[in-house]
């Protein structure tokens, strides 16, 4: 009995070491958070930018008509624009914009995905009676993302990073305020929870919608692409609805991507499958239905699951892809800088030796 | 690498207790998480939809519908119209109904990137239907009855009386009054003159199904209206009717 304790507690004592080791040894997935962090940016992005023409209408003060409906909301961020003038809000509106500008760019990205998080909330959480089911996914992404490490990568942190180690110099001061241990610890619980999220997200849409016949029988979309609201492209709705064999792929790919979601992460081959599957699925939901970030952000939140060498070779294959671009690029950029150089000697100085000779000696 | 396990457990932090414990909580979070996305069941029933709820709300947030799309069978409208009385003086008269969804539709054909403003009509109506359905048939014929001389307080009362849930009363009378409030605003920019009363009505129609394809399309059947009763014009902010000026000129 005693040796059985013992073997017991040495199993467990092992595994809590392998659960460690993989918890604060080093950060996993660091390029695909940076791919999640670029899709949700330009999500939250293109979002704001559709509606900054009439933001005023939708979230300022002639919203005002939503007021029982935003009674009943408990974000305390939408205490940030409430009853606001419109100049109030238009500074927001471009604080948020901003924000997320960096977020995507990964400038100071944790600074800019604290603002993109609140600004989003105070923004889209105004008016409740129009948000869409998507706005939920990208809060939830932005807060996980909160833990994570999501700007090791393509980003210009990463690249004022790199420059100072090659200086010599160590990390900036933001990026030691953690120990290493506790940063790399609360990123991959942050991309624990954010994958966790994605899947029951992806799974419980796919239960809701295998128990309803029409899914069953593989027509379920073909009245929603009757509807007027989700047929920006008529043709292309009819094109899809009036073909039964391409109606039933549609709606199979679409509850096949749900539904299998979880189960089809678990082996490599049908992983790559899947998250094909589901970004096709998305990106044909975009362009069908009208809905581009939700999806956009669905497609950022599937990408998660490519692993890190995956994008590493990605990332080999487009570099040498766009060499030839980017060489020309980068002479033309050197050109443009002897441009500027030239007229700085013929322009600015001469004038500036004017102005100290002429004016400034009187 | 640690090359031996006691290499390892001097490379492991001390305080790593912390990350586990935040493991353990995420851990949790996502059972909590599952339950509340799960169909009903005993487990679910076992946990208590508003115990549940308590926790998801505000942050976390969600429904079954997060991702991709469903499918949705219902086409709703929301038309206006509204009693005008010439600035100088003189008889209100009624102006023809407007469907603003229809406005709606053809504003956002082949744009990708359609503005949320565009759905509030269409959000309005199908809130609207949804909250009248949960009302009983004596609330309903309340609803039908009403004028615009009744206030929000009596109608409560009266919807009250006639029976139904008291919720159900809660939420039909708050989007009755964001419609109305709406409907105000949007008619005192739309028509010159002296906006006196404001009506809006609530179009329903069903797409055929699929079997019926090829004999029936959507624009085959016909629209059921249901008028709600004329309702005093609420004027609103200074501020909110410049906005809505510009919004209905532009249209």
């Amino acid at each position: 009995m005693r040796s059985m304790w013992w073997a017991f507690a040495d199993g467990a004592r092992h595994a809590r070491g392998r659960v460690d080791d993989w918890l604060v040894g080093e950060k996993h997935a660091v390029r695909a958070a940076a791919v999640c962090r670029i899709g949700t940016g330009l999500a939250v992005l293109g979002l704001l930018l559709s509606n900054v023409s009439t933001r005023g209408m939708w979230v300022g003060q002639a919203s005002v008509w939503a007021e029982p409906a935003r009674a009943v909301s408990r974000f305390p961020e939408l205490a940030l624009l409430d009853g606001v003038s419109s100049d109030i809000l238009a500074l927001v509106y471009l604080v948020t914009m901003l924000a997320t500008l960096a977020f995507i760019a990964g400038w100071h990205a944790k600074a800019a995905n604290v603002v993109t998080f609140l600004g989003f909330i105070a923004i889209v959480a105004q008016n409740p009676v129009v948000s869409a089911p998507g706005d939920d996914l990208i809060r939830l992404t932005l807060l996980w993302m909160l833990l994570m490490r999501s700007s090791d990568h393509w980003s210009l942190d990463a690249r004022r990073r790199g420059r100072r180690l090659a200086a010599g110099e160590g990390a900036a001061r933001e990026e030691e305020a953690l120990p290493p241990w506790l940063s790399t610890g609360l990123h991959n619980v942050g991309l624990v929870a954010l994958c966790a999220q994605t899947v029951l997200a992806s799974m419980a849409a796919g239960l809701d919608r295998v128990a309803e016949r029409p899914w069953q029988q593989g027509t379920a979309l073909y009245s929603t692409m009757q509807l007027p609201e989700f047929r920006p492209f008529p043709g292309l709705s009819d094109l899809l609805s009036q073909s039964t064999i391409l109606l039933a792929i549609v709606t199979y790919g679409v509850l096949l991507a749900q539904l299998f979601f979880g189960p089809l992460l678990l082996n490599t081959h049908s992983r790559r499958f899947v998250v094909v599957l589901a970004v096709v699925v998305n990106a044909m939901l975009a362009v069908v239905f009208g809905l581009p970030w939700s999806t956009l952000s669905t497609i950022a939140v599937t990408l998660l699951f490519v692993s890190d060498a995956t994008w590493e070779r990605l990332e080999d294959a487009v570099l040498l892809a766009t060499q030839p671009v980017t060489d020309w690029l980068g002479d033309r950029w050197y050109d443009v800088l002897d441009a500027v150089d030239g007229l700085r000697y013929r322009l600015v100085l001469p004038a500036v030796d004017w102005v100290r000779f002429t004016v400034l000696r009187r | 690498m640690p090359s031996s396990p006691r290499d390892a457990a001097v490379a492991r932090p001390r305080h790593r207790w912390v990350v586990e414990l935040l493991l353990v909580a995420v851990v949790v979070h996502s059972v909590v998480l599952a339950l509340w996305l799960a169909p009903s069941s005993p487990l679910r029933d076992a946990a208590g939809d508003g115990r549940l709820a308590s926790y998801v709300n505000p942050y976390f947030q969600q429904g079954r519908d997060v991702v991709g799309v469903g499918a949705e069978r219902v086409d709703v409208s929301f038309s206006i119209r509204a009693r005008v009385a010439p600035d100088g003086g003189g008889r209100s008269r009624a102006t023809q109904w407007i469907d603003l969804t229809r406005l709606d539709d053809k504003a956002g054909r082949h744009d990708l990137t359609v503005g949320r403003v565009r759905l509030i009509a269409r959000r309005l109506a199908a809130n609207l239907d949804l909250a009248l359905a949960d009302l009983d048939e004596a609330q309903r014929a309340v609803v039908r009855g009403l004028t615009a001389n009744e206030l929000p307080s009596v109608v409560k009362v009266a919807l009250e009386k006639a029976g139904g849930r008291p919720a159900a009363v809660q939420v039909f009378q708050a989007y009755d009054q964001m419609a109305t409030q709406f409907t105000s605003l949007y008619a005192q920019s739309r028509w010159d003159g002296r906006v006196v009363q404001v009506q809006f009505r609530v179009g329903r129609r069903t797409v055929p199904p699929f079997a019926e394809r090829g004999t029936a399309s959507l624009d085959d059947v016909a629209v059921s209206h249901l008028s709600f009763g004329w309702r005093r014009t609420v004027r609103g902010p200074l501020e909110a009717r410049e906005t809505f000026d510009s919004y209905v000129k532009k249209r």
